[in-house]
């Protein structure tokens, strides 16, 4: 016998799958990357011809040319035919530089061809020797591709928190409205319907971000390893990484799962049910522009014990912002409001339910709550 | 009211107060092999009965028995449940619809599909047990909604407003299903508006005023509680009290106060016949727009004890 809890994860699971929204939503992620990866490299080489006089300028040109190219993402085949550029000296200090109209680089390439052409004739006409070139490492000004890691992360938390969060939140109204809820409450215990729609919602958003980031991983193939987007991927993929952020993401989609249920199983409607969704939203909203702020570093840490802010907060900090004995005691607080919550969801979902009013009153006053019963009339 | 050994589902004295309503004092029996139907105006009490019964609901009093013994989560299994408001996902397809119910109750997903299939070829949906329910008529969704309750071959069966939404050709449906699974050794209580279809299918009824039992036992002694005396229509309520006082009867207004009602409820002593009245009125001039007797049936009688309850 399936317990209750996975037959009702099930269904959710199949519910969604079933809709035709559902496949198109999917596809986006893998049509966005082939439609990146086409845009990236599905172009031919286009034919370019340089004229210089002299070996040295040619050389020089062909090399601007081609790093200029690079650096447009382009792909240029330099021989003797196809768009122009010309280099004529014009005499001692002096350089005509001429592209036909369709030579492919934009103007800034072209701008960079210029300089560059300029800064090794100046070279040649100073007899200068040749400068060594030595690599180093400075700290990025910016975040950093770990730091964008940290911060996309974040973004994918968010976007697939709040997708599935109104998906619960349609799931718990639409049984509540119909009385559906009555079938299942006779056969399974609220605690268990809970999990159950968390679990079946949940799946649904995993299937979802697995697809688009399996697309994104598959993109970041197409892409040069030593590119910007490719580090980001690679530090997202870290296996480390990957658990800890699962594990926030579990905890925190719980956590908002459950209060998204119980808001659910108060309204009566699914007017009433986006009304009372709202504050809830706006937590949300308020936790992403915080996570923004540390980003700067102008953060207050404590925030960090606050569980609506915990999930977000250590995703974007640095791995070494908090002990290991310190990110412990956060996600126990991630989790034991995860809890509570829950409990509070089942309480909610149970027929003898409180009432909006019941539960303001009793937040106000301060006092433990008892809940009257609340039945539909017949 | 003594309870037979051979009750399926009896409660006694079952109370549950909550704002702005509950019952006070409900008593019933649900005998094996019977339909029973359970009869009240809306907000009477039925459905929180039928909650305080499936354990959706914690009783403030009284005592719930299944199958001769204390209501548990066990003998609640053994109870096929048929929800007021129907919930059934649009997109599931109606066999998993059925199985998923099946599940919940128990049944391996082999066994449940099976009973699921052979349930929908029983009620002639074989060919669509694949269909999703959005593309199903609002009398098949109700059909497979009742093989939902079946599925798990449940001895008892409670059905809150099984009748509600549905068309004559649905309804008749309907009461076949019910009428067959009596047929094959269950027992059904029913919640319902509909006197017809109550005098047409049970055995028994129960009915229930502002929260508690007023009558309990078979459809014919049921019946017999109907007064004698007519539904008349008339806006000259003065002729018609005189008219029905000078036979002896009393006229009350039905849903109206008296001073705007049109449409009145005279109940005449047994030996008055009906031609009686409609002379007395005549006599008076008090201009009939209808005219209707009062059926001994169902109606009849639960008009009698709600008045009376009121009263």
């Amino acid at each position: 016998m399936t317990s209750p809890l996975w037959l009702i994860a099930e269904r959710e699971l199949r519910t969604y799958v079933a809709t035709a929204s559902f496949w198109a939503a999917l596809a986006i992620g893998p049509l966005a990357a082939l439609a990146l990866a086409a845009f990236a490299g599905g172009h031919p080489p286009v034919a370019v011809t340089i004229q210089a006089a002299g070996e040295d300028l040619a050389k020089s040109a062909r090399a601007a040319v081609e790093e200029a190219a690079r650096l447009e993402g382009r792909s240029l085949d330099v021989g003797q035919s196809g768009s122009r550029l010309r280099i004529r000296p014009l005499g001692r200090n002096t350089l005509e530089i001429s592209f036909t109209p369709d030579f492919p680089l934009s103007r800034a390439g072209r701008m960079l061809v210029e300089r560059t052409l300029e800064r090794d004739a100046a070279r040649r006409l100073a007899d200068s020797a040749p400068v060594a070139v030595e690599t180093g490492a400075l700290a990025p000004r910016g975040p950093g591709t770990a730091g964008v890691a940290r911060f996309a992360s974040v973004c994918i938390l968010w976007l697939t928190l709040t997708g599935s969060l109104g998906m619960l939140l349609q799931a718990v109204v639409r049984e509540r409205a119909n009385r559906a809820l009555e079938s299942l409450l006779a056969a399974a215990r609220p605690w268990e319907i809970v999990a159950g729609k968390l679990a079946g919602v949940g799946a649904v958003s995993l299937l979802v971000l697995a697809v688009w980031l399996g697309s994104a991983a598959g993109l970041s193939v197409l892409l040069p390893s030593d590119s910007g987007a490719s580090l980001i991927l690679t530090r997202l993929a870290a296996p480390a990484a990957l658990a800890r952020a699962a594990l926030i993401y579990l905890l925190a989609y719980a956590f908002y799962g459950s209060i998204t249920i119980a808001v659910g199983a108060l309204a009566r409607d699914v007017a009433a049910a986006q009304n009372l969704s709202r504050p809830m939203f706006v937590v949300l909203l308020i936790a992403f522009f915080v996570t923004m702020s540390w980003t700067s570093g102008s953060g207050a840490s404590w925030l960090a014990f606050v569980p609506a802010f915990t999930p977000f907060l250590l995703l974007v900090s640095d791995p070494g912002a908090y002990s290991p004995a310190i990110q412990a005691v956060l996600l126990a607080i991630l989790l034991a409001g995860a809890m509570i919550t829950a409990s509070f969801a089942a309480s909610c979902l149970s027929i003898s339910r409180p009432r909006i009013g019941d539960v303001v009153a009793k937040i106000f006053a301060r006092a433990p709550v008892r809940f009257k019963t609340h039945v539909p009339e017949n | 009211m003594p309870h037979s050994a051979a009750d399926l589902l009896e409660v006694t004295g079952l109370a549950k107060r909550f704002s702005g309503g509950g019952i006070g004092d409900v008593s019933l029996s649900v005998p094996a092999r019977s339909i029973t139907g359970f009869i009240g105006a809306n907000g009477a009490g039925k459905s929180t009965t039928l909650r305080c019964v499936l354990g959706l609901i914690r009783p403030d009093a009284g005592d719930i028995r299944l199958f001769g013994a204390p209501a548990d989560a066990a003998r609640r299994n053994r109870i096929g449940f048929l929800p007021e408001e129907r919930g059934l996902f649009p997109h599931e397809r109606a066999r998993d619809a059925i199985a998923f119910h099946g599940r919940l109750k128990g049944l391996d997903r082999r066994d449940a599909l099976t009973r699921a299939d052979r349930l929908l070829d029983r009620v002639g949906l074989g060919s669509r047990r694949r269909d999703r329910l959005e593309s199903l008529s609002k009398g098949n969704v109700q059909r497979v909604q009742v093989l939902c309750a079946l599925v798990h071959e449940p001895e008892l069966l409670l059905l809150d407003e099984p009748l509600s939404g549905l068309d004559p050709v649905g309804q008749a449906e309907m009461l076949s299903l019910i009428a067959e699974f009596r047929g094959r050794g269950g027992a059904v209580l029913f919640s319902t508006h509909s006197m017809a279809a109550a005098e047409n299918i049970c055995d028994r009824v129960v009915m229930l005023s502002a929260g508690r039992t007023v009558f309990e036992g078979a459809l014919a002694d049921a019946a017999a509680l109907a007064p004698h005396g007519a539904i008349v229509v008339t806006s000259d309520a003065e002729g018609l009290a005189a008219a029905a006082a000078a036979v002896g009867g009393k006229a009350s207004p039905l849903g109206s106060t008296s001073a705007e009602a049109m449409r009145w409820r005279v109940v005449l002593p047994r030996q008055v016949p009906h031609p009686a009245l409609v002379r007395a009125l005549a006599d008076r001039s008090v201009p009939l727009l209808n005219f209707q007797p009062i059926r001994a049936g169902l109606e009849g009688a639960f008009w009698q004890l709600e008045r009376s309850e009121a009263a």
